[in-house]
Protein backbone atom coordinates (compact mmCIF):
# COMPACT_ATOMS: atom_id res chain seq x y z
CA UNK A 1 0.00 0.00 0.00
CA UNK A 2 2.70 2.35 1.11
CA UNK A 3 4.96 1.36 -1.75
CA UNK A 4 2.09 1.77 -4.20
CA UNK A 5 1.54 5.28 -2.89
CA UNK A 6 5.21 6.16 -3.26
CA UNK A 7 5.36 4.72 -6.75
CA UNK A 8 2.27 6.75 -7.67
CA UNK A 9 3.89 9.88 -6.25
CA UNK A 10 7.11 8.99 -8.00
CA UNK A 11 5.37 8.61 -11.33
CA UNK A 12 3.42 11.83 -10.89
CA UNK A 13 6.63 13.63 -9.97
CA UNK A 14 8.47 12.23 -12.97
CA UNK A 15 5.55 13.20 -15.18
CA UNK A 16 5.58 16.78 -13.93
CA UNK A 17 9.36 17.02 -14.29
CA UNK A 18 9.17 15.60 -17.82
CA UNK A 19 6.48 18.14 -18.63
CA UNK A 20 8.69 21.00 -17.49
CA UNK A 21 11.67 19.55 -19.34
CA UNK A 22 9.56 19.28 -22.51
CA UNK A 23 8.29 22.83 -22.15
CA UNK A 24 11.82 24.11 -21.57
CA UNK A 25 13.16 22.12 -24.49
CA UNK A 26 10.41 23.37 -26.78
CA UNK A 27 11.02 27.01 -25.84
CA UNK A 28 14.76 26.51 -26.29
CA UNK A 29 14.25 24.91 -29.72
CA UNK A 30 11.92 27.76 -30.74
CA UNK A 31 14.54 30.28 -29.62
CA UNK A 32 17.22 28.58 -31.70
CA UNK A 33 14.82 28.36 -34.65
CA UNK A 34 14.12 32.09 -34.44
CA UNK A 35 17.85 32.80 -34.12
CA UNK A 36 18.60 30.83 -37.29
CA UNK A 37 16.05 32.87 -39.24
CA UNK A 38 19.06 35.12 -39.82
CA UNK A 39 20.11 32.49 -42.36
CA UNK A 40 16.77 32.54 -44.14
CA UNK A 41 18.06 34.16 -47.35
CA UNK A 42 20.54 31.42 -48.29
CA UNK A 43 18.00 28.79 -47.22
CA UNK A 44 15.03 30.36 -48.99
CA UNK A 45 14.48 27.40 -51.31
CA UNK A 46 13.92 25.14 -48.27
CA UNK A 47 11.48 27.67 -46.79
CA UNK A 48 9.56 27.96 -50.06
CA UNK A 49 9.37 24.18 -50.28
CA UNK A 50 7.95 23.96 -46.75
CA UNK A 51 5.52 26.80 -47.50
CA UNK A 52 4.25 24.81 -50.43
CA UNK A 53 3.88 21.64 -48.36
CA UNK A 54 2.36 23.32 -45.32
CA UNK A 55 0.37 26.17 -46.85
CA UNK A 56 -0.70 25.33 -50.37
CA UNK A 57 -1.26 21.70 -49.41
CA UNK A 58 -3.60 22.66 -46.58
CA UNK A 59 -5.67 25.04 -48.67
CA UNK A 60 -8.35 22.55 -49.85
CA UNK A 61 -9.03 21.17 -46.35
CA UNK A 62 -9.05 24.61 -44.75
CA UNK A 63 -11.50 25.91 -47.37
CA UNK A 64 -13.81 22.96 -46.97
CA UNK A 65 -13.89 23.13 -43.18
CA UNK A 66 -14.17 26.93 -43.19
CA UNK A 67 -17.08 27.07 -45.64
CA UNK A 68 -19.09 24.55 -43.65
CA UNK A 69 -18.29 26.28 -40.36
CA UNK A 70 -19.49 29.58 -41.83
CA UNK A 71 -22.65 27.91 -43.12
CA UNK A 72 -23.45 26.25 -39.79
CA UNK A 73 -22.73 29.44 -37.87
CA UNK A 74 -25.01 31.41 -40.17
CA UNK A 75 -27.77 28.82 -39.98
CA UNK A 76 -27.70 28.38 -36.20
CA UNK A 77 -27.62 32.08 -35.34
CA UNK A 78 -29.93 33.05 -38.19
CA UNK A 79 -32.68 30.74 -36.95
CA UNK A 80 -32.48 32.21 -33.45
CA UNK A 81 -32.30 35.79 -34.71
CA UNK A 82 -35.32 35.29 -36.94
CA UNK A 83 -37.43 34.66 -33.80
CA UNK A 84 -36.72 38.28 -32.93
CA UNK A 85 -37.03 39.40 -36.58
CA UNK A 86 -33.47 40.68 -36.66
CA UNK A 87 -32.04 38.04 -39.00
CA UNK A 88 -30.19 40.74 -40.98
CA UNK A 89 -27.80 40.89 -37.97
CA UNK A 90 -26.47 37.46 -38.94
CA UNK A 91 -23.79 39.12 -41.08
CA UNK A 92 -22.19 40.81 -38.12
CA UNK A 93 -22.17 37.66 -35.99
CA UNK A 94 -20.65 35.54 -38.73
CA UNK A 95 -17.93 38.00 -39.66
CA UNK A 96 -16.98 38.98 -36.11
CA UNK A 97 -16.81 35.41 -34.84
CA UNK A 98 -14.96 34.29 -37.95
CA UNK A 99 -12.29 36.97 -37.53
CA UNK A 100 -11.91 36.76 -33.79
CA UNK A 101 -12.23 33.09 -33.14
CA UNK A 102 -13.31 30.57 -35.73
CA UNK A 103 -10.87 31.46 -38.51
CA UNK A 104 -7.67 31.34 -36.45
CA UNK A 105 -8.70 28.28 -34.42
CA UNK A 106 -10.06 26.22 -37.31
CA UNK A 107 -6.97 26.84 -39.44
CA UNK A 108 -4.66 26.13 -36.52
CA UNK A 109 -6.40 22.85 -35.67
CA UNK A 110 -6.27 21.68 -39.27
CA UNK A 111 -2.64 22.69 -39.65
CA UNK A 112 -1.74 21.01 -36.34
CA UNK A 113 -3.36 17.79 -37.48
CA UNK A 114 -1.97 17.88 -40.97
CA UNK A 115 1.34 19.76 -40.93
CA UNK A 116 2.33 19.34 -37.27
CA UNK A 117 1.85 15.58 -37.48
CA UNK A 118 3.88 15.43 -40.68
CA UNK A 119 6.68 17.48 -39.12
CA UNK A 120 6.87 15.26 -36.05
CA UNK A 121 6.78 12.06 -38.11
CA UNK A 122 9.35 13.28 -40.61
CA UNK A 123 11.80 14.62 -38.05
CA UNK A 124 11.21 11.61 -35.80
CA UNK A 125 12.03 9.23 -38.62
CA UNK A 126 15.17 11.21 -39.39
CA UNK A 127 16.14 11.05 -35.74
CA UNK A 128 15.72 7.30 -35.31
CA UNK A 129 17.38 6.51 -38.65
CA UNK A 130 20.43 8.58 -37.58
CA UNK A 131 19.96 11.13 -40.38
CA UNK A 132 20.13 13.97 -37.85
CA UNK A 133 23.34 12.52 -36.38
CA UNK A 134 24.71 12.35 -39.91
CA UNK A 135 23.91 16.04 -40.44
CA UNK A 136 25.78 16.87 -37.24
CA UNK A 137 28.84 14.92 -38.35
CA UNK A 138 28.82 17.00 -41.54
CA UNK A 139 28.81 20.19 -39.39
CA UNK A 140 25.34 20.98 -40.70
CA UNK A 141 23.29 22.49 -37.91
CA UNK A 142 20.01 20.53 -37.77
CA UNK A 143 18.13 23.55 -36.41
CA UNK A 144 19.19 25.70 -39.35
CA UNK A 145 18.75 22.91 -41.88
CA UNK A 146 15.48 21.35 -40.68
CA UNK A 147 13.72 23.40 -38.00
CA UNK A 148 14.12 26.98 -39.23
CA UNK A 149 12.54 26.38 -42.68
CA UNK A 150 9.57 24.60 -41.10
CA UNK A 151 9.09 27.29 -38.47
CA UNK A 152 9.42 30.17 -40.92
CA UNK A 153 7.09 28.53 -43.43
CA UNK A 154 4.39 27.92 -40.84
CA UNK A 155 4.60 31.42 -39.36
CA UNK A 156 4.25 32.87 -42.86
CA UNK A 157 1.56 30.52 -44.11
CA UNK A 158 -0.80 30.04 -41.17
CA UNK A 159 -1.97 33.70 -41.17
CA UNK A 160 -2.50 33.46 -44.93
CA UNK A 161 -4.53 30.29 -44.51
CA UNK A 162 -6.45 31.97 -41.70
CA UNK A 163 -7.43 34.99 -43.81
CA UNK A 164 -8.41 32.68 -46.60
CA UNK A 165 -10.50 30.53 -44.25
CA UNK A 166 -12.21 33.59 -42.77
CA UNK A 167 -13.20 34.95 -46.18
CA UNK A 168 -14.49 31.59 -47.37
CA UNK A 169 -16.38 31.09 -44.10
CA UNK A 170 -18.06 34.47 -44.44
CA UNK A 171 -18.96 33.65 -48.02
CA UNK A 172 -20.54 30.37 -46.90
CA UNK A 173 -22.46 32.21 -44.19
CA UNK A 174 -23.73 34.76 -46.71
CA UNK A 175 -24.98 32.07 -49.08
CA UNK A 176 -26.97 30.41 -46.30
CA UNK A 177 -28.31 33.77 -45.06
CA UNK A 178 -29.52 34.58 -48.57
CA UNK A 179 -31.07 31.22 -49.36
CA UNK A 180 -32.61 30.32 -46.02
CA UNK A 181 -33.13 33.55 -44.09
CA UNK A 182 -33.58 35.67 -47.19
CA UNK A 183 -30.96 38.21 -46.12
CA UNK A 184 -29.49 40.06 -49.10
CA UNK A 185 -25.79 39.73 -49.77
CA UNK A 186 -25.43 43.48 -49.53
CA UNK A 187 -27.17 43.69 -46.16
CA UNK A 188 -25.14 40.74 -44.87
CA UNK A 189 -21.88 42.34 -45.98
CA UNK A 190 -22.77 45.83 -44.75
CA UNK A 191 -23.68 44.45 -41.33
CA UNK A 192 -20.49 42.44 -41.25
CA UNK A 193 -18.32 45.46 -42.02
CA UNK A 194 -20.17 47.84 -39.67
CA UNK A 195 -19.69 45.67 -36.61
CA UNK A 196 -16.13 44.62 -37.33
CA UNK A 197 -13.40 46.56 -35.50
CA UNK A 198 -9.74 46.75 -36.37
CA UNK A 199 -9.11 45.07 -33.05
CA UNK A 200 -10.99 41.97 -34.21
CA UNK A 201 -8.80 41.67 -37.26
CA UNK A 202 -5.65 42.39 -35.28
CA UNK A 203 -6.43 39.92 -32.50
CA UNK A 204 -7.31 37.20 -35.01
CA UNK A 205 -4.05 37.66 -36.87
CA UNK A 206 -2.01 37.76 -33.65
CA UNK A 207 -3.63 34.51 -32.61
CA UNK A 208 -2.76 32.81 -35.85
CA UNK A 209 0.91 33.87 -35.59
CA UNK A 210 1.10 32.64 -32.00
CA UNK A 211 -0.57 29.36 -32.99
CA UNK A 212 1.98 28.90 -35.76
CA UNK A 213 4.85 29.21 -33.29
CA UNK A 214 3.13 26.79 -30.92
CA UNK A 215 2.44 24.14 -33.55
CA UNK A 216 5.89 24.34 -35.15
CA UNK A 217 7.69 24.41 -31.79
CA UNK A 218 5.78 21.50 -30.27
CA UNK A 219 5.85 19.32 -33.39
CA UNK A 220 9.53 19.90 -34.15
CA UNK A 221 10.53 19.30 -30.54
CA UNK A 222 8.58 16.04 -30.37
CA UNK A 223 10.06 14.88 -33.68
CA UNK A 224 13.64 15.81 -32.77
CA UNK A 225 13.33 13.92 -29.49
CA UNK A 226 11.73 10.76 -30.83
CA UNK A 227 13.46 7.59 -29.70
CA UNK A 228 12.94 3.89 -30.12
CA UNK A 229 12.23 3.08 -33.75
CA UNK A 230 8.91 3.18 -35.56
CA UNK A 231 6.92 2.96 -32.35
CA UNK A 232 8.76 5.97 -30.95
CA UNK A 233 7.97 7.96 -34.08
CA UNK A 234 4.30 7.06 -33.71
CA UNK A 235 4.26 8.19 -30.10
CA UNK A 236 6.05 11.43 -30.96
CA UNK A 237 3.47 12.14 -33.66
CA UNK A 238 0.56 11.51 -31.30
CA UNK A 239 2.10 13.78 -28.66
CA UNK A 240 2.76 16.49 -31.24
CA UNK A 241 -0.90 16.57 -32.37
CA UNK A 242 -2.47 16.27 -28.92
CA UNK A 243 -0.20 18.88 -27.35
CA UNK A 244 -0.66 21.24 -30.29
CA UNK A 245 -4.47 21.02 -30.02
CA UNK A 246 -4.31 21.53 -26.28
CA UNK A 247 -1.97 24.50 -26.35
CA UNK A 248 -3.77 26.16 -29.25
CA UNK A 249 -6.97 26.13 -27.18
CA UNK A 250 -5.26 27.21 -23.95
CA UNK A 251 -3.49 30.10 -25.67
CA UNK A 252 -6.70 30.97 -27.48
CA UNK A 253 -8.42 31.53 -24.15
CA UNK A 254 -5.64 33.64 -22.69
CA UNK A 255 -5.17 35.69 -25.83
CA UNK A 256 -8.90 36.40 -25.90
CA UNK A 257 -8.72 37.47 -22.25
CA UNK A 258 -5.77 39.66 -23.12
CA UNK A 259 -7.50 41.41 -26.02
CA UNK A 260 -11.03 41.82 -24.65
CA UNK B 1 46.12 12.60 -33.65
CA UNK B 2 43.17 11.12 -31.79
CA UNK B 3 43.59 10.37 -28.11
CA UNK B 4 40.91 8.49 -26.22
CA UNK B 5 41.59 8.70 -22.51
CA UNK B 6 39.69 6.55 -20.03
CA UNK B 7 36.23 6.74 -21.58
CA UNK B 8 33.30 5.40 -19.56
CA UNK B 9 29.76 5.16 -20.86
CA UNK B 10 26.65 3.42 -19.68
CA UNK B 11 23.06 3.48 -20.92
CA UNK B 12 20.52 3.25 -18.10
CA UNK B 13 22.86 1.31 -15.77
CA UNK B 14 24.06 -1.00 -18.56
CA UNK B 15 27.83 -0.46 -18.76
CA UNK B 16 29.01 -0.33 -22.36
CA UNK B 17 32.46 1.27 -22.18
CA UNK B 18 34.54 0.85 -19.02
CA UNK B 19 37.74 2.82 -19.36
CA UNK B 20 38.69 2.74 -23.03
CA UNK B 21 42.18 4.04 -23.82
CA UNK B 22 43.47 4.29 -27.36
CA UNK B 23 45.55 6.70 -29.34
CA UNK B 24 45.58 6.89 -33.11
CA UNK B 25 48.30 8.78 -34.90
CA UNK B 26 48.00 10.85 -38.08
CA UNK B 27 47.78 8.82 -41.26
CA UNK B 28 47.21 5.60 -39.41
CA UNK B 29 44.57 3.02 -40.25
CA UNK B 30 43.22 1.74 -36.96
CA UNK B 31 40.76 -1.13 -37.09
CA UNK B 32 38.57 -1.81 -34.08
CA UNK B 33 37.22 -5.34 -33.87
CA UNK B 34 34.91 -6.83 -31.31
CA UNK B 35 31.78 -8.92 -30.96
CA UNK B 36 28.31 -7.74 -31.82
CA UNK B 37 27.05 -5.42 -29.09
CA UNK B 38 30.55 -4.84 -27.72
CA UNK B 39 30.14 -1.09 -28.06
CA UNK B 40 32.15 -0.42 -31.22
CA UNK B 41 29.56 1.93 -32.69
CA UNK B 42 29.19 3.68 -29.34
CA UNK B 43 32.97 4.22 -29.21
CA UNK B 44 33.03 5.58 -32.77
CA UNK B 45 30.23 8.04 -31.96
CA UNK B 46 32.26 9.30 -29.02
CA UNK B 47 35.21 10.08 -31.29
CA UNK B 48 33.11 12.51 -33.33
CA UNK B 49 31.26 13.90 -30.32
CA UNK B 50 27.79 12.52 -31.10
CA UNK B 51 27.78 10.86 -27.68
CA UNK B 52 29.24 12.38 -24.54
CA UNK B 53 31.23 10.13 -22.22
CA UNK B 54 30.15 9.76 -18.59
CA UNK B 55 33.81 10.07 -17.70
CA UNK B 56 37.04 10.56 -19.60
CA UNK B 57 38.21 12.75 -22.43
CA UNK B 58 38.77 12.63 -26.15
CA UNK B 59 41.37 14.87 -27.76
CA UNK B 60 41.48 15.64 -31.46
CA UNK B 61 44.86 17.21 -32.20
CA UNK B 62 45.15 18.04 -28.49
CA UNK B 63 41.76 19.80 -28.39
CA UNK B 64 39.32 18.26 -25.96
CA UNK B 65 35.93 17.46 -27.48
CA UNK B 66 34.08 17.70 -24.18
CA UNK B 67 35.14 21.27 -23.43
CA UNK B 68 34.73 22.57 -27.00
CA UNK B 69 31.79 24.94 -27.52
CA UNK B 70 29.17 23.99 -30.10
CA UNK B 71 30.54 26.39 -32.72
CA UNK B 72 34.04 25.04 -32.14
CA UNK B 73 32.76 21.48 -32.32
CA UNK B 74 31.34 22.25 -35.75
CA UNK B 75 34.76 23.46 -36.85
CA UNK B 76 36.47 20.34 -35.51
CA UNK B 77 33.93 18.15 -37.26
CA UNK B 78 34.77 19.69 -40.62
CA UNK B 79 37.98 17.64 -40.51
CA UNK B 80 35.89 14.47 -40.16
CA UNK B 81 33.98 12.20 -42.43
CA UNK B 82 31.81 9.44 -41.04
CA UNK B 83 30.19 6.37 -42.56
CA UNK B 84 27.34 5.16 -40.37
CA UNK B 85 26.59 1.48 -39.90
CA UNK B 86 23.09 2.20 -41.22
CA UNK B 87 24.50 4.52 -43.94
CA UNK B 88 22.17 7.30 -42.66
CA UNK B 89 21.60 8.90 -46.07
CA UNK B 90 19.00 11.66 -46.13
CA UNK B 91 15.94 9.95 -47.56
CA UNK B 92 14.35 13.14 -48.82
CA UNK B 93 17.31 13.91 -51.11
CA UNK B 94 18.56 12.22 -54.27
CA UNK B 95 21.87 10.35 -54.33
CA UNK B 96 23.52 13.32 -56.04
CA UNK B 97 22.21 15.76 -53.43
CA UNK B 98 23.28 13.46 -50.61
CA UNK B 99 26.87 13.25 -51.80
CA UNK B 100 26.98 16.94 -52.72
CA UNK B 101 25.39 18.15 -49.47
CA UNK B 102 28.60 18.96 -47.54
CA UNK B 103 29.86 20.96 -50.52
CA UNK B 104 26.56 22.76 -51.06
CA UNK B 105 26.38 23.70 -47.38
CA UNK B 106 29.99 24.67 -46.75
CA UNK B 107 31.48 25.96 -50.00
CA UNK B 108 30.63 28.44 -52.74
CA UNK B 109 31.42 26.04 -55.56
CA UNK B 110 29.38 26.18 -58.73
CA UNK B 111 27.04 23.32 -59.57
CA UNK B 112 29.40 22.13 -62.35
CA UNK B 113 32.38 21.97 -59.99
CA UNK B 114 30.32 20.11 -57.42
CA UNK B 115 28.98 17.77 -60.09
CA UNK B 116 32.51 16.92 -61.21
CA UNK B 117 33.59 16.06 -57.66
CA UNK B 118 30.44 14.05 -57.01
CA UNK B 119 30.88 11.84 -60.06
CA UNK B 120 34.58 11.46 -59.26
CA UNK B 121 33.80 10.17 -55.77
CA UNK B 122 30.94 7.98 -56.98
CA UNK B 123 33.39 6.45 -59.48
CA UNK B 124 35.77 5.68 -56.63
CA UNK B 125 33.05 3.58 -54.97
CA UNK B 126 32.13 1.93 -58.30
CA UNK B 127 28.74 3.56 -58.73
CA UNK B 128 27.59 5.14 -61.96
CA UNK B 129 24.36 6.50 -63.34
CA UNK B 130 22.38 6.48 -60.11
CA UNK B 131 22.68 10.19 -59.32
CA UNK B 132 18.97 10.85 -59.76
CA UNK B 133 17.76 7.87 -57.71
CA UNK B 134 16.29 8.22 -54.23
CA UNK B 135 18.11 6.30 -51.47
CA UNK B 136 14.97 4.31 -50.62
CA UNK B 137 15.18 2.60 -54.03
CA UNK B 138 18.73 1.34 -53.57
CA UNK B 139 20.24 -1.80 -52.07
CA UNK B 140 21.98 -1.76 -48.69
CA UNK B 141 25.41 -2.18 -50.27
CA UNK B 142 24.80 0.70 -52.66
CA UNK B 143 23.72 2.94 -49.81
CA UNK B 144 26.86 2.00 -47.89
CA UNK B 145 29.02 3.03 -50.83
CA UNK B 146 27.13 6.30 -51.29
CA UNK B 147 27.73 6.95 -47.60
CA UNK B 148 31.44 6.39 -48.23
CA UNK B 149 31.35 8.82 -51.16
CA UNK B 150 29.61 11.40 -48.97
CA UNK B 151 32.17 10.95 -46.20
CA UNK B 152 35.15 11.52 -48.51
CA UNK B 153 33.68 14.32 -50.64
CA UNK B 154 35.47 17.12 -48.78
CA UNK B 155 38.76 15.22 -48.44
CA UNK B 156 38.61 15.11 -44.63
CA UNK B 157 41.72 14.42 -42.57
CA UNK B 158 40.00 11.80 -40.41
CA UNK B 159 37.41 9.29 -41.61
CA UNK B 160 35.42 7.01 -39.34
CA UNK B 161 33.93 3.92 -40.98
CA UNK B 162 31.33 1.80 -39.19
CA UNK B 163 31.45 -1.54 -40.98
CA UNK B 164 32.23 -0.16 -44.45
CA UNK B 165 32.37 -3.56 -46.15
CA UNK B 166 29.54 -5.41 -44.46
CA UNK B 167 26.78 -6.27 -46.89
CA UNK B 168 29.07 -5.94 -49.91
CA UNK B 169 30.11 -8.71 -52.29
CA UNK B 170 33.81 -9.66 -51.98
CA UNK B 171 34.82 -7.78 -55.12
CA UNK B 172 33.20 -4.48 -54.16
CA UNK B 173 34.32 -5.02 -50.57
CA UNK B 174 37.92 -5.30 -51.75
CA UNK B 175 37.62 -2.16 -53.82
CA UNK B 176 36.42 -0.25 -50.75
CA UNK B 177 39.35 -1.64 -48.76
CA UNK B 178 41.72 -0.49 -51.50
CA UNK B 179 40.06 2.91 -51.51
CA UNK B 180 40.66 3.28 -47.77
CA UNK B 181 44.31 2.31 -48.15
CA UNK B 182 44.75 4.62 -51.17
CA UNK B 183 43.31 7.56 -49.22
CA UNK B 184 45.95 6.97 -46.56
CA UNK B 185 48.78 6.60 -49.09
CA UNK B 186 47.85 9.58 -51.24
CA UNK B 187 46.33 12.03 -48.78
CA UNK B 188 47.65 10.76 -45.43
CA UNK B 189 44.09 10.29 -44.18
CA UNK B 190 43.63 8.93 -40.66
CA UNK B 191 41.06 6.14 -40.64
CA UNK B 192 39.23 4.44 -37.82
CA UNK B 193 37.39 1.38 -39.04
CA UNK B 194 34.96 -0.78 -37.12
CA UNK B 195 34.49 -4.24 -38.55
CA UNK B 196 33.78 -7.89 -37.83
CA UNK B 197 35.82 -9.01 -40.78
CA UNK B 198 39.24 -9.86 -39.34
CA UNK B 199 40.65 -10.90 -42.71
CA UNK B 200 39.84 -7.52 -44.19
CA UNK B 201 41.13 -5.88 -41.03
CA UNK B 202 44.49 -7.56 -41.47
CA UNK B 203 44.68 -6.43 -45.09
CA UNK B 204 43.98 -2.76 -44.33
CA UNK B 205 45.15 -2.07 -40.84
CA UNK B 206 48.31 -0.53 -39.52
CA UNK B 207 47.12 -1.59 -36.10
CA UNK B 208 44.17 -3.60 -34.84
CA UNK B 209 42.46 -2.97 -31.50
CA UNK B 210 40.21 -5.52 -29.85
CA UNK B 211 37.27 -4.20 -27.84
CA UNK B 212 36.04 -6.67 -25.25
CA UNK B 213 33.87 -6.18 -22.16
CA UNK B 214 34.07 -2.40 -22.54
CA UNK B 215 37.84 -2.21 -22.71
CA UNK B 216 40.53 -2.32 -25.37
CA UNK B 217 42.20 -5.59 -24.44
CA UNK B 218 44.89 -5.65 -27.10
CA UNK B 219 46.38 -3.35 -29.71
CA UNK B 220 48.88 -4.55 -32.29
CA UNK B 221 49.90 -4.79 -35.93
CA UNK B 222 48.09 -7.40 -38.03
CA UNK B 223 50.95 -9.88 -37.70
CA UNK B 224 51.04 -9.39 -33.93
CA UNK B 225 47.28 -9.88 -33.81
CA UNK B 226 47.54 -13.11 -35.78
CA UNK B 227 50.08 -14.43 -33.27
CA UNK B 228 48.15 -13.15 -30.25
CA UNK B 229 47.57 -15.51 -27.38
CA UNK B 230 44.44 -13.65 -26.25
CA UNK B 231 41.63 -16.23 -26.29
CA UNK B 232 39.04 -13.76 -27.61
CA UNK B 233 41.23 -12.89 -30.59
CA UNK B 234 42.11 -16.54 -31.19
CA UNK B 235 38.39 -17.26 -31.35
CA UNK B 236 37.85 -14.48 -33.87
CA UNK B 237 40.68 -15.84 -36.05
CA UNK B 238 39.54 -19.42 -35.73
CA UNK B 239 36.02 -18.81 -37.04
CA UNK B 240 37.21 -16.59 -39.86
CA UNK B 241 38.28 -19.52 -42.08
N1 LIG C 1 21.28 5.07 -27.56
C1 LIG C 1 21.37 3.92 -26.86
N2 LIG C 1 20.57 3.73 -25.80
C2 LIG C 1 20.66 2.59 -25.07
N3 LIG C 1 21.51 1.61 -25.33
C3 LIG C 1 22.33 1.74 -26.37
C4 LIG C 1 22.30 2.91 -27.20
N4 LIG C 1 23.23 2.76 -28.16
C5 LIG C 1 23.81 1.56 -27.95
N5 LIG C 1 23.27 0.94 -26.89
C6 LIG C 1 23.68 -0.36 -26.35
O1 LIG C 1 25.08 -0.40 -26.34
C7 LIG C 1 25.55 -1.70 -26.70
C8 LIG C 1 26.62 -1.58 -27.75
O2 LIG C 1 26.04 -1.08 -28.94
P1 LIG C 1 26.88 -0.85 -30.24
O3 LIG C 1 25.93 -0.38 -31.28
O4 LIG C 1 28.05 0.01 -29.96
O5 LIG C 1 27.39 -2.31 -30.60
P2 LIG C 1 28.39 -2.71 -31.76
O6 LIG C 1 29.65 -3.15 -31.12
O7 LIG C 1 28.48 -1.62 -32.75
O8 LIG C 1 27.64 -3.96 -32.35
P3 LIG C 1 27.43 -4.37 -33.88
O9 LIG C 1 28.69 -5.02 -34.31
O10 LIG C 1 26.31 -5.34 -33.83
O11 LIG C 1 27.13 -3.13 -34.64
C9 LIG C 1 24.35 -2.50 -27.13
O12 LIG C 1 24.06 -3.43 -26.12
C10 LIG C 1 23.24 -1.50 -27.23
O13 LIG C 1 22.06 -2.06 -26.74
MG1 LIG D 1 27.75 -1.23 -34.55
Amino acid sequence: MNSRATSFLGRTGTGILNGFAGAGGTICLLGKGIYWCKASIPNRSKIVHQMDVAGVGSLPVVSLVAIFSGMVLSLQTGIELSHFHIEEMVGSIVSVSMFREMGPVISAIIVAGRVGAAMAAELGTMRVSEEIDALETMSINPVRFLIMPRLAALVLMLPVLTVFGILIGIFGGAVIAKNIMNVDYQVFLQNGIDFLHYKDIFSGMTKSVVFAFLIAGISCYQGMNAAGGAEGVGKATIRAVVLSFLFVLIFDYFLTRFFY
Amino acid sequence: MIEIVDIWKSFSRKKILCGVNLSISDGEIMVIIGGSGAGKTVLLKHIIGLLKPDRGQIFINSISLSTAATSHLEKIRKQFGMVFQSSALLNSLTVWENVALPLIEHTNMSTEEIGKLVSEKLNLVQLHGIEREMPANLSGGMKKRIAVARAIIRNPAIILYDEPTSGLDPVTGHSIENLIVDLKRNLNVTSVIVTHDIEGACRMADRIAMLLHGEIVEVGTPSETRKSSNPAIRQFLQYEK
